[in-house]
């Protein structure tokens, strides 16, 4: 498929660092879904904070 | 002798070919990258002043979730989906139609195709590509929610969009074995359907819930225009976005290595049918929203809208039918755009109309123009009825799905920003810094006396309270969608 010369070596043919070893990556993948999901809810606390300051402000 | 030299002339053609092919990608998708560029600045501009970083940082963060939930789910929907929801014997079987063992296991993130991996050199690419499309689809959906929505909000639909309805939508009509076009014979080459007829009826689906910006309407359902703050910062941002879109459009081709191009239906092309319909169509759509607006903002739509107009045709149509078809939609536009306005619905940037009304007309103007056209083998050809079901389709794709999740969002507060934020200006309320410093009423305040902090100290009655407090008085709450207050 290429020319490249890694191909010819054994085992390298996939660089996937983690490509033998499919729980750590897919306690990776979960992980990155996790932090998506934190900054969401994060964000959504954020909001109702400065939505109250924001009518704290006003009321004065 | 021979047989040495002509096979290492076909080692080196294999390798320049695989080598051109992910050289091509690449150069695609960052070009594409252009069409957030213009977004940004098209959406800030359109913002008033104090929201203008607001809108900003919403495009910034489309983009960033898009791109690892892509990854997570939507390459795979891509791949597996095509023939959901229907089974093998054409029932319902929403779980029997994912194709999970086949070409699905290419979509798994932790599949070896998904990452690097030197036997490998087409899935990072073309995910690249799909993924940049992805987020297109995000940033045409969020201008028109600007200024009201709260941030997490637009980052759940906006991923919900990107991630889960545009793509399925693709891979039922924007994949060689989408049953769209096994069925019907749908034809949508440069995606008018699959992205801009679903985002802009995503956004509509989204609009009514989330309900207009304040101020937008009067008392008696009359509209007022609220007009952005920069305008020649929108339009360069919607000339950045044609030059993306010479990307996105270049990545709707399929590098053969046979050395034909074809279309993402398997069908042979070329890129110089593409330019030629890109420019007629935009053309039309410039001089089409002249003819009617003669305002520079809908001009700039109507080159998008020309370019969407044409894009499901862009290897068929004749050139000069591409500039007609190009300058109905970009006629289109305005009409559209005021109608929206009179249906009570606050589309800030005319996304509805510019993506979703000339999505529509594209995906029409082949089913009108090029009937009969065969498609490829076993694949019926275009008709003007398999055209007109594929936009419905498409069209309820991206409405119902966003009506059904603005609607829980907005019945649990979470859709829409409180009206004193609003009022205050989403950059007071959310941004640690400011767009435009140097013209804020507090720096006057402040004038001479640089040892005081550069922002208001936070329990500062903002400078412009008294003026908010009376314009809130008089905010009729019937053109206000109730948002649920928490006690404070």
């Amino acid at each position: 498929m290429n020319s490249s010369p890694v191909e010819s070596f054994e085992g390298a043919a996939a660089i996937f660092t983690f490509a033998d070893n499919p729980g750590v990556v897919q306690g990776i993948f979960w992980a990155m879904c996790a932090a998506m999901v934190f900054v969401v809810l994060v964000s959504m606390i954020h909001e109702v904070r400065i939505g109250k300051k924001a009518a704290r402000r006003l009321r004065r | 002798m021979n047989d040495e030299v002509q096979a290492a002339i076909d080692a080196a053609l294999a390798g320049h070919t695989t080598i051109n092919l992910e050289i091509y990608y690449w150069w695609c998708t960052a070009l594409m990258i252009a069409i957030h560029a213009g977004f940004l600045a098209y959406e800030m501009g359109a913002s008033r002043s104090k929201h203008a970083l607001a809108s900003g940082v919403k495009n910034i963060l489309a983009f960033a979730f898009m791109i690892p939930t892509f990854y997570a789910f939507g390459w795979f929907i891509y791949l597996a989906g095509y023939n959901f929801p229907f089974g093998a014997d054409g029932g319902i079987d929403l779980l029997g139609s994912i194709d999970v063992e086949g070409d699905g296991q290419g979509g798994i993130p932790w599949s070896h195709g998904m990452g690097p991996n030197l036997q490998d050199q087409a899935t990072g690419i073309f995910w690249a590509a799909f993924t940049l499309f992805a987020c297109t689809t995000a940033s045409i959906y969020s201008g028109a929610v600007i200024e009201r929505i709260k941030l997490s909000a637009f980052i759940i639909t906006a991923v919900l969009l990107g991630s889960v309805v545009w793509i399925l939508g693709a891979s039922w009509g924007w994949h060689p074995a989408g049953w769209m076009v096994v069925q019907w014979g749908f034809r949508d080459v440069a995606a008018a359907g699959v992205v801009h007829t679903i985002a802009g009826f995503f956004a509509l689906g989204i609009l009514i819930p989330l309900g207009p910006r304040i101020g937008k309407y009067n008392a008696d359902g009359s509209a007022n225009d609220l007009r952005g703050h920069n305008m020649p910062l929108t339009v360069v941002g919607l000339m950045l976005i044609i030059l993306g879109f010479f990307g996105f459009l270049g990545a709707c081709l399929i590098y053969d290595p046979a050395g034909q191009w074809v279309n993402i239906y398997g069908i042979s092309s070329n890129l110089s049918a593409f330019v030629f319909n890109t420019l007629m169509g935009m053309a039309g759509g410039i001089i089409g929203a002249y003819l009617i607006t003669r305002d520079p903002f809908w001009m700039m739509s109507g080159a998008l809208g020309g370019i969407f107009s044409v894009a499901s045709g862009i290897d068929l149509f004749y050139p000069p039918l591409g500039f007609l078809v190009g300058m109905i939609g970009g006629i289109l536009i305005p009409y559209a755009a005021k109608f929206i306005e009179k249906m009570g619905i606050d589309d800030a940037v005319g996304a509805v109309a510019v993506h979703g009304v000339c999505g529509v007309w594209g995906v029409m103007a082949v089913g009108i123009f090029c009937a009969g056209y065969p498609g490829a083998e076993g694949i019926p050809a275009i008709s003007i009825l398999g055209q007109a079901k594929g936009a419905l389709t498409l069209a309820l794709l991206g409405f119902i799905p966003a009506l059904v999740i603005g609607s829980i969002l907005r019945m649990f507060g979470l859709l829409r920003v409180r009206n004193e934020v609003e009022l205050l200006g989403l950059d007071e309320a959310e941004i640690p810094s400011q767009s435009y410093p140097e013209f804020a009423r507090w720096e006057e305040a402040t004038a001479g006396d640089h040892d005081r902090p550069r922002r208001p100290a936070p329990d500062r009655p903002a400078p412009d309270a008294p003026v908010l407090r009376e314009r809130a008085d008089r905010v009729d709450p019937n053109r206000i969608p109730p948002v649920p207050r928490r006690p404070s």
